[in-house]
């Protein structure tokens, strides 16, 4: 009898508190990544409480993800409601793109010179009043502006972006020596023999999975026009290949982001954003 | 004492896997617009479990719903939940659209003319063998998208010819065209053309796909719906909660939800 009552009360905790219903076992094993394996995820589609944002990036160390909401910086707890975001000495032309650092605690955000014509990598520091700081000088990165992946985790950290400049190349970025230098470029066809292109490229925080949307044709003679195709290396030094196709992810949408633990797809479409799990 | 209480009615809630308790009901009870206006939808979608499935179609009763997947295979299933294939018998030949009706036990299959093959909608009924069998066929003049149907009997449906709306009615012999009125009747923006409709089961209202402004980018779902089956449909309104780019929208019978197809998925929102 007591103990009846003790698992009502126990649910009935879950229910004020707003938990996850108990549950007597898991319904599906802890999501992992597996070399050689696509993410382990199932198709199931969760809608985030946001309109109109791209470049959804979180950060599971901190508990925040930021994006861009029709043009406005925004920032919250991961898979909540945004709030607009404050840039001490906002950069007076900031570009389309900004991303949230793996830890969490840095902003990077692209900004156009037009002094040296250049596009720039600007990099922001969340202070303790919950204001973004500006840090250091911004590298120069591109010509012509590309949109860069979130960066991976520190020390050497890791972004890559599509550069049409002389083919379909995936350009990767290094801050190893200071600040963002090339450390290497591949072709798309090195990536992926499937993949067309390397549109909205995105890493993961150890920066050895690659995601990214291009057109193909999939092995049943489908056209598709844009599929999340997935990558990875067992280390920093190598080289993304064998690109496959994420076959649970829906097509045609836009800024696939996927978590370390291979477990969880943001991706924005129709108007908002999502993950798969 | 109250909390021990409340605790209690939660646990239950939990333990019977009902509806979380709130102090207030979130939203009221949908009900349709008055002629003229918008049904009432907030925006959280829901995924329905299926993929590569469009025209999901749940029955008034709520029981069960019908769908197409990859265009030429009828499915049916559990409202809101996974679908199976149900077999054509005979398959139809050529080039096809399932259109599901209401009841959940039917559909029409709207054959599109080739080579040797006329124009026809031939209604198929689901027998306790969990086959769809042909029934009634109907010859068409000549190929037309046509909307999913109302609920029988009275049964409708809609097409567009350029410019003008066509409405089919069933008289028990046959689909006979009962009326015809131009488009700009529902819209002055000549843009807009009826793509994907689909009746409400009481024939009052239609749902449709069409660019918002003639911008292909930016296809919407427009809304409209009429007093009486003898009324022409009234002019029509973007249902403004309902996301661009989705395709093969369904509005229930209580105006209470949307579904649609979109990221090779079925959704709806409320």
């Amino acid at each position: 009898m007591t103990m009846r009552w003790s698992v009502l009360l126990v649910c009935g905790c879950n229910q004020v508190l707003g938990l996850t219903p108990t549950r007597t076992d898991d319904a599906r094993p802890a999501p992992k990544c597996v070399a050689g394996s696509l993410p382990s995820l199932y198709g199931q589609l969760h809608q985030l409480p946001l309109k109109y944002c791209n470049f959804y990036t979180p950060s599971f160390e901190a508990g925040i993800a930021v994006a861009e909401c029709e043009d406005q910086l925004m920032s919250g707890p991961i898979d909540k409601r945004m709030s607009p975001l404050t840039l001490d000495a906002a950069p007076t032309r900031r570009e389309r793109g900004t991303r949230l650092s793996a830890e969490g605690n840095r902003l990077l955000v692209p900004i156009f010179d037009s002094d040296l014509v250049q596009y720039e990598i600007a990099e922001y520091e969340l202070q303790g009043n919950g204001t973004w700081a500006s840090v250091g000088p911004a590298t120069p990165y591109a010509t012509i502006l590309r949109e860069f992946s979130a960066p991976s985790r520190a020390p050497d950290r890791r972004l890559v972006f599509q550069d049409y400049d002389n083919g379909l190349v995936l350009v990767e970025l290094s801050d190893q020596s200071g600040s963002w230098r090339e450390v290497t470029r591949y072709p798309v066809t090195e990536v992926g023999a499937m993949a067309k292109q390397l549109n909205d490229p995105n890493l993961t925080p150890d920066g050895l999975r690659l995601v990214f949307r291009s057109e193909t044709i999939l092995p049943d003679g489908h056209y598709v026009a844009a599929a999340i195709f997935y990558a990875e290396r067992a280390t920093l030094d190598e080289r993304f290949a064998n690109a496959r196709v994420i076959d649970v992810a829906p097509h045609d949408v836009l800024y696939p982001y996927l978590t370390e633990d291979c477990g969880r797809l943001y991706f924005t479409a129709l108007a908002t954003v999502f993950y798969m799990e | 004492m109250r909390w021990v209480v409340l605790l209690i009615a939660s646990g239950c809630n939990q333990a019977l896997g009902l509806t979380e308790t709130q102090a207030i009901d979130a939203h009221p009870p949908p009900m349709c617009p008055r002629v003229g206006g918008v049904p009432t939808l907030y925006g959280a979608l829901q995924q329905v479990p299926i993929r590569y499935c469009t025209h999901y179609t749940p029955s008034v009763d709520r029981s069960v719903a019908l769908a197409s997947r990859d265009v030429q295979t009828l499915v049916r299933g559990p409202l809101d939940h996974d679908v199976t294939e149900v077999p054509l018998v005979p398959p139809p030949t050529g080039n096809f659209t399932i259109l599901p009706m209401p009841e959940g036990d039917r559909v029409l299959v709207n054959v599109a003319s080739s080579v040797g093959i006329s124009a026809a909608s031939i209604e198929y009924t689901i027998g306790t063998d969990g086959a769809a069998h042909a029934g009634t066929q109907y010859p068409l003049a000549q190929t037309v998208a046509l909307s999913r149907p109302s609920g029988g009997p009275n049964r409708r449906m809609v097409y567009e010819e350029p410019g003008t709306l066509v409405e089919l009615g069933d008289t028990g012999a046959g689909f006979v065209e009962v009326r015809r009125y131009p488009l700009s009747e529902l819209t002055t923006d000549a843009s807009v053309h009826v793509n994907d409709a689909s009746l409400s089961p009481d024939g009052l209202r239609l749902v449709f796909i069409a660019a918002n402004g003639g911008t292909i980018n930016t296809r919407v779902v427009y809304y409209t719906d009429r007093a009486t089956t003898e009324d022409h449909f009234g002019p029509i309104h973007v249902l403004e909660t309902a996301p661009s780019g989705v395709s093969h929208p369904y509005l229930t019978a209580n105006c209470g939800r949307l579904y649609f197809s979109a990221l090779d998925t079925v959704f709806y929102l409320e």
